[in-house]
């Protein structure tokens, strides 16, 4: 009886010991999941934006610091990917709208042809705006690309502020973008 | 005589153990080193093992062939040029995709539990066997329970129940009542033992109050565990020796090809080929040259790609692939490829001449510079009769 009771604190101790690793181990899984795609879209969100130096697809040359002090878009795409072509003429005709307000937009064109490029930009809302051609894909991962198509929001700081992964939709048009158009500072 | 027996034995137990203990850790040391002077493109491989690829999560930047994980090597490349360590290459990818990128958890902060909890498991589940082994280490112990057990079962107290366990039990019993030498005691005693750890069921009666024993013997555990030890150190050193002799061939140009993002549908192997179907690069080239042999351009053409998703950055293979395309009158679809063949590769003879041809069937003035760039290259070639006739306004 008195050789019992320690041992079944013992074992007691030990359960607990094992529940308390359990929690802690699921607590700190869930912390790094959640550091994933949903909470937190980007790990530029909130830094300086990438430099994006290069040629555009008309063959002029594009520098975005250029653009400091603007709000700008950054549009990652190519003419082979399906939601690109679906994104396009939204993404137009919110530059049609909101460039008076000083929205200006820049495109990287990754691993693509140039001239099917410039008639996929022509054919899917006459898109307007430079393109940098990125052939390799590294402007693409420089940006921190999941998957085609992914849109940040540079703001006038230079900082990105918002990323959008997969075709951008109004809704987030309107209420990510247009209020930094409207404060005119982040 | 026993005692010598036991010392003879444990010494040649520990003999084994410390044998296999250094095989491992050679094997691990073999395994650590690194090669001898890598190439850029071992490096390469070595910073793009750790690093998730951006677009399909779960594989390595090095075992991805998608559209992105091209665009990182190049990155990792020129990091490594410009003399950045692998862990700065790392740091640079984390800034942008965040500590998921890495394939290994980093160790500070709750990457570190990854990293310790399988350590504390192992070390506490070592801890376990040890114990659950010790108990039956005392000698005394066995030949009591099976005395106590045979008293038992002779004074009808023990009747052990219908399981497989409580059958073998009743047999070593009754075998050690008619014969009691010391070979059905032992049998008694290991039956008794399996009978006490058999799972518990609800009409168990009549057994022995005893300690629970183990229920391997405690060499086939321990031999077993070393058994484990020497083919995983055996498995470590012969991956370090194909790592090394696959990684000493002439590093190709490590540069991202422009192949066609969508999925290739894999070919199928054309009439009389017998190879099977192709499992490594190398395959599918052979496979793309029965095939263009075969005048079967598109299929060749597929294969090439098959070869160059396997192995991204072969500029061999991506011009052969070219020289196909030209030959079957898509030159246009050739051009992009060999402008960056021929800016990665400048006055090369066979690129020349694939591209000039490209050129020359989409009407581009260039064509005549870049075949007499071509000759003068390579005026013993071949083809350099064909390229005259055409320069010559053939």
């Amino acid at each position: 009886m008195t050789a019992a009771r320690p041992r079944r604190r013992r074992r007691w101790v030990g359960a607990v010991a094992l529940v308390a690793v359990a929690v802690v181990t699921a607590f700190a899984l869930g912390m790094r999941l959640g550091e994933g795609d949903a909470a937190q879209p980007s790990a530029l969100v909130g830094r300086p934006a990438p430099d994006l130096r290069g040629t555009t697809l008309d063959g002029a040359p594009f520098d975005l610091a250029d653009w400091r002090g603007q709000v700008v878009l950054v549009n990652i795409w190519g003419s082979w990917c399906g939601p690109c072509r679906e994104e396009l003429p939204l993404l137009a005709r919110a530059y049609a709208t909101l460039q008076e307000r000083g929205l200006h937009v820049v495109g990287i064109d990754v691993r693509d042809d140039a001239p099917l490029a410039r008639t996929f930009l022509q054919e899917h809302g006459n898109a307007s705006w430079p393109s940098v051609a990125d052939p390799d894909g590294e402007r693409a991962v420089d940006w921190g690309t999941f998957a085609l198509p992914e849109t940040y929001l540079v703001g006038p700081d230079g900082r990105v502020v918002a990323k959008a992964i997969g075709a951008v939709d109004a809704r987030w048009i309107d209420q990510t973008v247009v209020p930094l158009l409207a404060r005119g500072t982040p | 005589m026993t005692v010598l027996r036991v010392t003879r034995r444990r010494a040649a137990t520990g003999v084994v153990v410390l044998g296999v203990l250094a095989f491992a850790v050679l094997g691990l040391i073999r395994a650590a080193a690194p090669a001898d002077t890598p190439s850029m493109r071992q490096r390469v491989d070595e910073v793009a093992a750790t690093l998730r690829c951006p677009t399909c999560q779960g594989l390595s930047i090095e075992d991805s062939t998608s559209v992105l994980a091209a665009g990182s090597r190049r990155i990792i490349e020129q990091q490594l040029e410009q003399g950045r360590t692998p862990d700065e290459i790392r740091q640079w990818f984390v800034d942008r995709y965040g500590s998921s990128v890495l394939l290994s958890p980093d160790p500070a902060g709750p990457g570190l539990v990854a990293w310790v909890v399988p350590g504390l498991v192992l070390v506490a589940g070592g801890l376990l066997v040890w114990r659950w082994l010790g108990r039956d280490a005392a000698p005394s112990v066995a030949p009591d329970r099976t005395a106590a057990a045979l008293a038992a079962w002779r004074a009808g107290a023990l009747d052990p129940d219908d399981s497989p366990a409580g059958e073998a039990l009743r047999e070593a019993l009754t075998a050690a009542d008619a014969d009691g030498d010391a070979a059905a005691l032992a049998r008694v005693a290991s039956a008794h033992r399996r009978y006490t750890a058999r799972p518990a069921t609800a009409g168990q009666r009549g057994s022995v109050p005893t300690r629970r024993g183990p229920v391997l013997p405690r060499r086939m555990v321990t031999l077993g565990a070393a058994g484990a030890v020497l083919v995983a150190a055996a498995a470590g050193v012969a991956l370090g020796s194909s790592d090394r002799s696959t990684g000493t061939g002439p590093p190709p140009a490590a540069a991202a090809v422009p192949s066609p993002p969508a999925s290739v549908p894999a070919p199928s192997p054309p009439p009389g080929w017998s190879g099977g179907m192709p499992q490594t690069p190398q395959n599918w080239v052979q496979l793309g040259r029965a095939y263009d042999a075969a005048h079967q351009p598109d299929q060749a053409v597929a294969a090439y790609d098959m070869a160059l998703r396997l192995q991204p950055g072969a500029d061999a293979v991506l011009l052969m692939r070219a020289d196909v395309l030209v030959r079957s009158g898509h030159a246009d679809q050739a051009l992009p490829d060999l402008e960056q063949l021929d800016a990665r590769h400048p006055d090369t003879a066979d690129v020349l001449l694939v591209l000039g041809l490209a050129q020359r069937a989409g009407g581009d003035p260039d064509a005549g510079a870049t075949l007499r760039r071509f000759l003068e290259l390579d005026p013993g070639s071949a083809a350099a009769p064909g390229v005259r006739h055409l320069l010559d306004g053939g």
